[in-house]
């Protein structure tokens, strides 16, 4: 009898621009269950199929970019099993990996990223950050933000945070560099990227006038530095996609809202970048994790709106 | 363990050079200090850190590593058969860069406001949000030394050096506001462990004496007063 105790339902799903999905339902039954557990399940309350929605790991048992798999989790975790009726428990117990994430996070993007690139299975949680729910509190109590990483129960906030945390639990295809001073490097960057383009960015379509001027030429600035940086190679980690091009990626799903709210065009002044993009989302892992450009720019429409920006 | 192509670009008061001093002397790198005034040496400043231009900046063999945090994992890694820094587990890892991250993004930078602040309603306002960090500290303390005398166990770690740097700043905004902020009654695990820490050998032969930061202080505060740089 199979500990695992999960059932995965898996069927296509299309989206739709208002992001509901509907599904073509074709039941798949992974793993054996005991009878008590298909009972647990259809009497579960907050355990049940409204909890969650999740793409599978990348790579490893990737049945199509459409597919999204539900997880109805038993409510019972697997580490409270009584050990006499379940003589499984004694063998390792396969790795619980949870992501408290958002569609059109940047931030959440790069955990995407870098779960995908290393091929691990885990459970994706969309959360509601108007109205955030109690878990999300729990595993982040200081900063209450995703994305939140929760590794067999115990959580890891802040994305460069647990990509590094990603990159050094999961050792196969390495993120960041094995040479010291190629890693400060790269860390350099990356908080360089934190530091100047995400909050240039967020001014541009928050603000007006002189002040939106003066984050446009901070966010162009910032690129442009970075587009040096970038110089001739293919990637920021050089031959192979890294710590770097990871951290940066995800904010080119919002340049499109950036550039329309902000009337310009990055590739006017960074035209090597938006090579080096459109390089990048032809990796599976990032085409997979970035959010529509679109849908993106509909989503900041629905902020400005509700921040009473003009 | 001994190098003699490190260079540390930093001034004698700031707690971000302290780290760099702090993690070199754990490891016992022999290093050329330059005590940097920024307007003095601004072409070095200029040439090893042209983007943030900032101090401190470690420079190993010609080649320049910036930012306090990133320097201090840099030493930790470049100089791998030394004593750790980091702790060796992947998640309190994480915890330690965590906390680390927020002491410098949201606590710290709240004592240099409270010092150069005179409005009563901004002090009270900025205590109240001091106390309640120091509190969360408190907590990480206690989770990461797990009943040990440091945040990294039995030796000074990351985070011991992340937050023991800035204790000296914190002692002269104490004096100067006149408020007690790391209280015995209120956070002691913490407060046993900055007594510890300044206590030990090697810190005390990196960071400034108070009474040296209190003079600074004042010079700092007339030169604000006076119209800063123009």
């Amino acid at each position: 009898m199979d500990d695992q105790r999960r059932l995965v339902v898996t069927g296509q799903a299309v989206s739709s621009p208002t992001m509901l999905f509907y599904f073509r339902f074709g039941w798949s039954l992974i793993h054996m269950f005991r009878s008590e557990l298909w009972k647990d399940l259809v009497e579960a309350g907050s355990g049940g199929p409204t909890m969650a929605y999740g793409r599978g790991g990348g790579g490893r048992n990737n049945k199509g970019s459409n597919l999204l798999e539900l997880v109805y989790l038993d409510p019972v975790s697997p580490y409270s099993l009584d050990p006499e009726s379940n003589p499984k428990q004694e063998e390792k117990m396969l790795d619980e990996v949870i992501l408290l994430d958002a569609y059109f996070s940047m931030f959440g993007m790069r955990v995407r990223i870098a779960l995908a690139e290393k091929g691990v299975e885990y459970e994706y949680r969309e959360q509601n950050l108007l109205n955030k729910g109690q878990y999300l509190l729990d595993m982040n109590p200081i900063h209450k933000k995703i994305p939140v990483l929760i590794h067999n129960g115990k959580p890891i906030c802040e994305s460069l945070i647990i990509v590094e945390y990603i990159d050094e639990v999961w050792k196969n295809n390495p993120l960041l560099p094995s040479d010291p001073y190629q890693r400060a490097q790269a860390r350099f960057w990356a908080d360089f990227i934190d530091k100047k383009v995400n909050d240039a960015g967020k001014r541009i379509w928050y603000l007006k006038g002189e002040q939106q001027q003066a984050a446009k030429e901070e966010f162009i600035d910032a690129l442009q530095l970075l587009e040096t940086e970038l110089g001739d190679k293919p990637y920021f980690g050089g031959d192979k996609f890294g710590f770097v091009d990871l951290a940066l990626i995800p904010f080119y799903c919002w340049f499109h809202a950036y550039e329309t709210f902000g009337n310009f065009s990055t590739e006017e002044h960074c035209p090597k970048l938006i090579e080096w993009a459109e390089r990048c989302e032809k990796i599976e892992s990032v085409s997979k994790s970035l959010a529509c450009p679109i849908k993106v720019y509909e989503f900041v429409l629905i902020l400005k709106k509700k921040y009473g920006v003009k | 363990m001994e190098a003699s192509d490190v260079t540390l670009l930093g001034m004698w008061a700031c707690p971000y050079v302290n780290r760099a001093q702090l993690a070199l002397k754990i490891k016992s790198i022999t290093y050329e200090f330059i005590d940097d005034n920024p307007h003095e040496r601004r072409e070095m400043l200029l040439k090893y850190n042209p983007v943030h231009k900032k101090i401190p900046i470690l420079i190993h063999g010609d080649k320049p590593v910036c930012e306090s945090l990133i320097i201090v994992q840099y030493i930790d890694d470049a100089w791998a058969n030394g004593p750790s820094i980091l702790p060796s587990d992947a998640y309190d890892r994480a915890l330690a860069r965590f906390w680390a991250a927020y002491i410098d993004d949201k606590w710290y930078p709240l004592v240099k406001v409270l010092r150069q602040t005179e409005k009563q309603e901004e002090r009270t306002s900025l205590i109240q949000k001091l106390s309640e960090g120091l509190m969360l500290l408190e907590e990480a303390f206690v989770n990461c030394s797990k009943g040990k005398p440091y945040f990294g166990g039995d030796n000074i770690g990351y985070l011991d050096i992340v937050l023991g740097s800035v204790l000296g700043w914190l002692r002269v905004t104490e004096i100067v506001v006149e408020v007690q902020l790391l209280d015995e009654t209120k956070t002691p695990g913490l407060a046993k462990w900055a007594d510890r820490f300044c206590s030990d050998d090697a810190v005390k032969d990196v960071l400034p004496e108070i009474d040296s930061l209190l003079e600074l202080n004042k010079k700092i505060q007339a030169f604000i007063k006076a119209g800063g740089f123009k």
